[in-house]
């Protein structure tokens, strides 16, 4: 099953020409059109481009997945985002991004599927389809999300395409993608699609309080009074943050994780005199409002899902002195790991888990794990996830998922950067390493020196394996020391290409380039030659071609080996 | 900038008053100087009204605790000059030298400018500043005057009083107490100054005056016994002290007091 998705990103090419275009559909066959054209091509090959796109939409076989939007910073351009279907069915992956300027178009990413004839009539029913899938995961009737019918590209067996229905699940410590065959019940596929971390005063009963966070800093925390209490419940941000206290109880967190059981007032961490001393609830509660306002601030951007989506984290998951007892899976996700889980939660508009870490005499690969909410970067880390999974979709595997864990680790790193004069007393400094706080000593990745964890800095290192989703969190290093070249300039250790950055005073530059890249211009199954090209492309629009910016981003990408 | 400039005003027409008064002495003195020299006058009194040019600044700065952080507002006063009521009485005693006792009335209604700093709800050390105005604060100022000095009488009609002496000065003064501000909303960046309280201050302090008070009567030629004892009169005072205001215990030291030139009717007995 997992074959499949390597061998669609070995037969990707970038098809531009209007001459490949009339080949594919001339000849009939099945075909793939990896689109990433923009200002940077021949006009004609944006004018194909955007005639396929327009042709597909009067056809009804691209549908706007959602209403179009002006440009954030850009007045005058607008930018949709369609999904290809086929028969009225959606084709898995098959998506595109276009961007227009007054009408005309500036640039299109994404793929499209030319010669697609298959069936669309199922065999078999959805609620079929959601028992096989409760079935196989022994989890009570009711556990997976109504199955939908879509068409799945399976190139591993001739270029073919499955008709399948999609439906995820939460097993207790995986949030598992099944696909199953609509005409025989097989599983044509699945995966594994949570993220982890590793491998309003305006309102009578706001309140701010003060609260000391894992690392014995002082922060200004906003709750809610209630009956004398105090309410980790955050109402002055237009996104409302909640942030529960599972109390050690790992049985319940995993119930709530799944939605099988809610959440409660009762249930939110709370203090009594508003001087809050329990380090994991005040560092989820502050780090969840300040990438809020990291995002706010820097890219006008109102929460994950840019309509103010309330944000939910979970903290002390479990009872840290159960881990000699705890199983494998659950030392994994809720000690050693923090994960954002987009369908979980009680309204299944997501949630965010941060691990409980380990006793102080105990190690993890020799390093001592505190209380990953005592990570800023962590924290924001996660719900970077979120902001992915609303905009970009980036499939959690492989290329897709190393450059949708790269996402979330620039905009740990902006965060972090951002936060760093808000630390009272510099308790807090940024820099490019991520976890740095909570894994010690070390941290987890570094996006200026990859290889220190044993993660490439360079393309032609990358993992092909299948572990880890096809080693999402350590390539995503390539991408990530690229945004670090880019930023910060110098030499890549392998290819020894210099790279003059834009420099740290200008560091916005390249944060706004990589958010538009990846929330705008890339799709579900962009792989990195397109997050180069979409990097490229949004460096452009914001700042120009042959600007100081784009040449930062052009020489940062080659000197990682993506061209 | 603007305080220099009032004082600046005001030393112009303090000097200004001087010479006029000089000239007035000068002329009247040669006008009557073949007059003989009258009887001594034991008894005189006084009522005037005038202003008080004199402008004042004092400021202070109030602290408070808000987000979890301390705020603090600086309210500085500016006391324009106002109408002063003056009513005494002199006794002279032996060769020209005299003690007397004056009550003065001094009322101005000023405003304050007020620069707020109030703390972010998100995050230490980041205030936000607003500023505002408070209007209708009202100072008033009772002072006693004790006054010795000489009195000089170069005609019979023209009398020159020269006199010092302590001052006790009771002073009220509205002051802005408390400063309301309404949140605009997240990101919380700016605060919106909506409005003030105040609260009344009365503090008595010891102070000294100094005041040359020029008398003329230029009825006493007339056959009504009480008209000769009329006259009219121009009074220059200087008055100089200070007091200790409090709010929310944070003393605000005020200067009071300033030049006072009033005018009015005279008696001697």
């Amino acid at each position: 099953m997992r074959s499949f998705i390597h061998l669609l990103a070995a037969s990707t090419l970038f098809v531009l020409a209007e001459s490949t275009i009339a080949l594919a559909q001339s000849l009939g066959q099945p075909d793939i059109l990896k689109l990433a054209i923009g200002t940077g091509n021949q006009l004609s090959e944006l004018r194909q481009a955007d005639a396929t796109v327009t042709q597909l939409s009067r056809n009804g076989e691209l549908r706007q997945e959602r209403p179009i939007t002006d440009d954030p910073r850009l007045p005058g351009r607008t930018h949709e985002r369609l999904r290809q279907y086929h028969d009225g069915v959606p084709i898995f992956g098959a998506e595109v991004t276009r961007q227009t300027e007054n009408g005309m178009t500036v640039s299109v990413f994404g793929t499209l599927h030319t010669s697609v004839t298959l069936d669309t009539s199922p065999v078999l029913s959805p609620e079929l389809a959601a028992q096989t899938i409760e079935r196989l995961t022994e989890q009570p009737p009711g556990s997976a999300t109504r199955p939908r019918l879509v068409v799945l590209p399976i190139q591993s067996q001739g270029d073919d395409y499955r008709l399948v229905y999609e439906s995820r699940i939460f097993t207790g410590t995986k949030l598992m993608v099944y696909f199953i065959d609509a005409i025989t019940g097989d599983i044509a596929w699945a995966f594994d699609d949570l993220k982890t971390q590793q491998p309003v005063l305006p309102c009578e009963q706001c309140a701010i309080g003060q609260g000391i966070g894992v690392q014995a800093d002082p922060k200004k925390i906003s709750v809610t009074m209630v009956g004398g209490n105090f309410l980790a419940y955050d109402q002055l941000r237009p996104a409302d943050i909640y942030t529960f206290d599972m109390r050690g109880d790992s049985a319940k967190t995993m119930a709530v994780v799944a939605g099988a059981v809610p959440l409660f007032d009762a249930d939110l961490a709370t203090d009594t005199d508003n001087q809050w001393l329990d380090g994991p609830s005040v560092d989820a509660h502050v780090g969840m409002g300040w990438t809020y306002d990291y995002l706010y601030r820097r890219f006008g951007r109102q929460s994950l899902n840019d309509l103010n989506v309330r944000l939910i984290g979970l903290v002390h998951p479990i009872d840290r002195d159960v881990v000699p007892t705890t199983s494998p899976e659950l030392l994994s996700l809720l000690h050693l790991n923090a994960f954002y889980c987009g369908l979980c939660g009680p309204d299944g508009v997501g949630l965010t888990v941060f691990g409980e870490g380990l006793p102080p005499n105990l190690r993890a690969n020799g390093q001592r794990v505190d209380f990953l909410a005592g990570s800023l970067d962590i924290v924001a880390h996660e719900l970077a996830h979120g902001v992915t999974d609303f905009t970009s979709s980036l499939l959690y595997i492989d290329e897709s998922g190393a450059l949708n864990e790269a996402f979330s680790d620039i905009i740990a790193i902006g965060v972090e950067h951002y936060a760093e004069p808000l630390w009272q007393k510099g308790v807090g400094s940024a820099d490019y390493v991520i976890g740095e706080d909570t894994f010690v000593p070390g941290g987890l990745r570094s996006l200026k020196t990859p290889i220190l964890f044993g993660d490439p800095d360079h393309y032609s290192l990358r993992f092909l394996g299948t572990d880890d989703n096809g080693g999402v969190h350590t390539n995503a290093l390539i991408a990530g020391h690229a945004y670090y070249l880019a930023i910060e300039g110098g030499t890549n250790r392998v290819s020894g290409i210099t790279v003059t950055g834009v420099g740290p005073e200008n560091r916005e530059q390249i944060e706004q380039v990589f958010y538009r890249a990846f929330t705008l211009l890339m799709t579900r199954d962009s792989n990195f030659k397109a997050a180069r090209a979409a990097t490229i492309q949004a460096a452009r629009d914001l700042y120009g071609a042959n600007s100081q910016v784009e040449l930062a981003v052009i020489q940062a990408w080659t000197a990682v080996g993506v061209n | 900038m603007q305080t220099v400039k009032r004082e600046t005003t005001c030393r112009r027409l303090q000097a200004t008053l001087a010479l006029g008064l000089m000239f007035v002495i000068v002329l009247l003195g040669r006008d009557v100087s073949a007059e003989p020299d009258p009887e001594p006058h034991t008894i005189s009194a006084r009522l005037n009204f005038g202003w008080r040019p004199t402008s004042r600044n004092f400021g202070g700065t109030n602290v408070f605790q808000i987000w979890d952080e301390p705020g603090n507002f600086h309210s500085e006063y500016e006391i324009s000059d106002g109408g002063v009521t003056d009513a005494g009485l002199g006794i002279s005693t032996w060769k020209g030298l005299a003690v007397g006792l004056d009550v003065a009335s001094f009322k101005s209604v000023n405003q304050a400018t007020i620069t707020s700093k109030i703390p972010h709800p998100f995050f230490f050390d980041l205030p936000r500043s607003s500023n505002g105005i408070a209007t209708g604060l009202t100072r008033q100022e009772l002072g006693m005057h004790l006054q010795g000095g000489w009195v000089l009488q170069p005609i019979d009609w023209l009398e020159l009083s020269l006199s010092a002496g302590p001052s006790l000065i009771n002073a009220r003064q509205d002051l802005v107490s408390m400063v309301e501000h309404s949140e605009t909303g997240f990101p919380f960046d700016s605060v919106k100054f909506s409005g003030y309280s105040t609260t009344t201050q009365s503090e008595t302090t010891l102070g000294w005056n100094t005041a040359v008070d020029v008398r003329a009567f230029v009825l006493q030629g007339m056959s009504n016994q009480l008209l000769q004892r009329v006259g009219f009169g121009l009074l220059l005072r200087y008055v100089r002290g200070s007091v200790n205001l409090t709010i929310n215990d944070t003393p605000i030291e005020v200067d009071l007091g300033g030049l006072q030139v009033t005018t009015g009717v005279r008696f001697r007995f």
